[in-house]
């Protein structure tokens, strides 16, 4: 690029940046009531601006230069060798799930009518692959306060026919990671942590998402970090690495980048399958694939956040504290958010059950916040057994689901995300107190 | 395989062994990709723009376990335009980009095979020093046992001798034939700086790590005797020569006079069927050694695997 471009650049980013937070200046305090208490938000500065322009200066498109930027810091945060960044984190579920049905893993393979352990009270991409593998879903409890199910419970699912178990930190809080590791060891299961919910959260001071065979993240807006849409499948085994990319990738065996041809120095000179010899290795399939790849301007828009990822952590665990200290008076009638004494959650939300004996019930609770412009969510699904999709699936189920239920009826969460602001945060507690009192 | 990266690095020393082979050591300027013994990595002359199409590059074996994330060592031998070029025109201080690692010539044990025959003809001999340098850092062989066989044209361009032999002190299970066609070096291999720069190299912190004689289409190695067989017309066919001639294990140098050839090989392999077959030298040779492998040895494709590029 001449010294002239480079200078046109500069001058079109410091104007990005000075238009961003001209903008950003706009914004009126907050006023209780009257404005919005969001969930869950984009959270950005100049920075994302300026980057996303940058990309669209470039005009790659395509994933290039900050996607292998934000592949790399991503997976340097995680501290594990490989991540790949697909279009959503339920691709990324996707993707991973369909890694371990890939022929190349032999005997370790999961194939139909294999079981996977996972729970019904969740989000539904974490269970769906299972299902659209034509792998049988094993369903267990959920813990009311942590929503993330004991290993007791996973492990009394464990059948001749299971072959992974395959569940989220739900709502950021780490289920038992080191001893369910190590359970899946014991019985040669693949452990695939969903970790959309939980970037940054730790268990035995590991972080999650750096420990099962293969874990996936989201980048939603509401999640931890956003590029619009996003996500990525993370993984230190460099076999699986492959074979997910490959899956991500139309299921080609070759593995060149967008625009990049003869990476691997063979590209006319292979044999597959019942082709002919020497035939073009860049449209050769291994795997029954997809495209779920994203944008070099999604990617940009995510190494600025990725930057901002640990004050983001902070400020959740922040607004997390604030709200267990102010509901802590409300224990009688709530099911505080707790997660065990060996985690350090990087909250998603702030999850409460209304218990059966509260003054009000959750709908009476959840329109009061409404009603006073404080945004809730349903625990995702709630049971997922209960929804019309499922009713036919072919499923077990270990135990009972009565927690799961008991979530579905309930159960709701608000939010503690960055964007939040002390009197935010003051304003709901001060709605909850009244609603309750 | 790890994902790819592309990535600047400062070459931070260069040796040359031969005006046409140097090694290149290169620091790169940010962490790299874990790599294993036996990829490679894609290197280019011109500067790569980030925001740009890679530019044209060629594919060099990684020489070393690059287990510090940072130094990587590579061989560059004259072979054509592109060769020629970073020879000619590449310094010590200048910034290179590459991109990797690529590649899955790596060795390991299957269910049912736990022998490795590796077999390294002129330049093949670097990604089996990687594996080596790995497998002295980690006090063990990834496989019970491996026999490599080590070819060169004469005994002073066995350059990678001394890490071989070091290996072979070290490593339970390692064993090696050497293999050289002439028994002398010509006078100025014998005085040349070669010798000399090989002597006491320790495995990742030697400088000398991807030294090697075999520029691949120069004058000496494999390759210029297999172009002497194409200029007469013979068959350029190393399985077919027999027993090297003056075969001579037991030499006080170990050495085997003669070509490395596939029937000297089988011969020293106890159970070949039971083994993997892992080739790594000039195209020739890779091709004449798999089919005869599998024409001689019925040995099974899938146990034969080549360290080979178009």
């Amino acid at each position: 690029m001449t010294t002239e471009l480079h200078q046109q650049r500069a001058t079109i980013l410091a104007l990005t940046r000075q238009f961003q937070q001209s903008e950003a200046a706009r914004v009126p305090p907050f006023r209780p009531g009257q404005d919005p208490v969001r969930y869950a938000g984009r959270v950005h500065d100049a920075d994302e601006v300026a980057t996303l322009v940058d990309a669209s200066l470039d005009f790659w498109l395509t994933a290039g230069r900050f996607n292998e930027a934000f592949e790399s810091g991503l997976a340097d945060f995680l501290g594990v060798e490989n991540a790949l960044t697909v279009n959503s984190g339920s691709s990324a579920n996707l993707v991973a799930f369909a890694t371990l049905t890939s022929p190349k893993l032999g005997e370790r393979r999961i194939r139909p009518g294999d079981e996977v352990i996972t729970v019904a009270a969740g989000f539904p991409t974490t269970v769906n692959p299972i299902i659209q593998h034509g792998a049988i879903p094993v369903f267990v409890d959920v813990e009311l306060g942590s929503y993330t199910p004991d290993i007791e419970r996973i492990e009394a699912a464990i059948g001749p026919r299971t072959r992974a178990v395959m569940i989220a930190h739900t709502m950021g809080v780490p289920f038992a990671l080191t001893e369910l590791r190590a359970l899946c060891d014991r019985h040669g299961l693949w452990l695939v942590e969903d970790n959309c919910d939980a970037l940054g959260s730790r268990y035995d001071d590991r972080l999650t998402g750096s420990v099962g065979h293969l874990a996936t993240a989201s980048f939603y807006p509401a999640h931890h970090i956003t590029m619009g849409e996003g996500g990525a499948v993370m993984t230190d085994d460099d076999e699986l690495a492959r074979i997910a990319r490959s899956f991500r990738d139309w299921g080609r065996d070759c593995y060149c980048s967008g625009g990049e041809n003869n990476s691997c120095g063979k590209r006319f000179s292979q044999q597959f399958g019942d082709l002919p010899a020497g035939y073009d290795h860049k449209f050769v399939y291994s795997h029954i694939g997809y495209n779920l790849k994203i944008t070099d301007l999604q990617a940009a828009v995510g190494c600025a956040q990725l930057r901002k990822l640990p004050s983001f952590i902070a400020a959740r665990k922040r607004h997390h504290a604030r709200f267990s200290e102010g509901l802590a008076r409300h224990a009688d009638q709530l099911v505080l958010h707790s997660a065990p004494a060996n985690a350090d959650p990087s909250w998603f939300g702030y999850v409460i059950t209304v218990r059966p004996e509260a003054n009000v019930s959750r709908g009476e609770l959840v329109k009061a916040l409404e009603d006073a412009r404080i945004e809730t969510r349903n625990l995702f699904c709630g049971n997922l057994l209960r929804h019309p999709a499922y009713r036919d699936v072919p499923h077990r189920v270990v135990g009972d689901l009565t927690n799961s239920d008991t979530i579905t009826t309930q159960t709701f969460f608000i939010g503690v995300y960055p964007g939040l602001t002390e009197p935010m945060i003051d304003h709901v507690l001060a709605t909850v107190d009244q609603a309750l009192d | 395989m790890a994902q790819p990266q592309r990535f600047e690095a400062r070459v931070a020393q260069i040796a040359r062994h031969h005006p046409q082979l140097a090694s290149l050591r290169l620091e790169a300027l940010r962490p790299l990709p874990r790599m294993r013994p036996g990829q490679f990595v894609q290197l280019a002359l011109e500067p790569a723009d980030p925001s740009g199409f890679w530019p044209e590059s060629r594919a060099f074996s990684i020489a070393n376990a690059v287990s510090d994330r940072h130094t990587l060592w590579l061989t560059i031998g004259a072979q054509g335009r592109f060769t020629r070029r970073l020879l000619e025109q590449v310094s010590a201080g200048d910034h290179l980009w590459a991109k990797g690692p690529y590649g899955d010539f790596v060795i390991g044990p299957t269910a049912d095979c736990h022998t490795a025959v590796l077999v390294a003809g002129g330049t093949g001999i670097t990604p089996f020093c990687a594996f080596l340098d790995a497998a002295l850092q980690a006090g063990r062989l990834p496989l019970p046992a491996v026999h490599l066989h080590y070819g060169a044209r004469h005994p002073g361009l066995l350059v990678h001798r001394p890490l071989v032999e070091q290996a072979q002190a070290r490593l339970r299970g390692l064993r090696v034939t050497y293999y050289a066609e002439t028994l002398h070096d010509p006078p100025a291999q014998r005085s040349g700086h070669a010798a000399e720069r090989m002597t006491g190299r320790q495995p990742s912190a030697e400088p000398d790590r991807a030294a090697d004689p075999y520029p691949g289409a120069g004058d000496t190695g494999f390759a210029a005797s297999q172009a002497a067989h194409d200029a007469r017309d013979a068959p350029p066919d190393p399985v077919t020569v027999g027993p090297a001639d003056g075969l001579a294990v037991g030499r006080p140098d170990g050495l085997v006079h003669g070509r490395i050839n596939l029937a000297d090989i089988l011969t020293r392999t106890p159970d070949p069927r039971g083994s993997l077959f892992y080739l790594s030298g000039p195209g020739a040779m890779l091709s004449a050694f798999r089919s005869g492998l599998q024409r001689l040895g019925h040995i099974p494709a899938a146990r034969i695997r080549l360290d080979a590029w178009e």
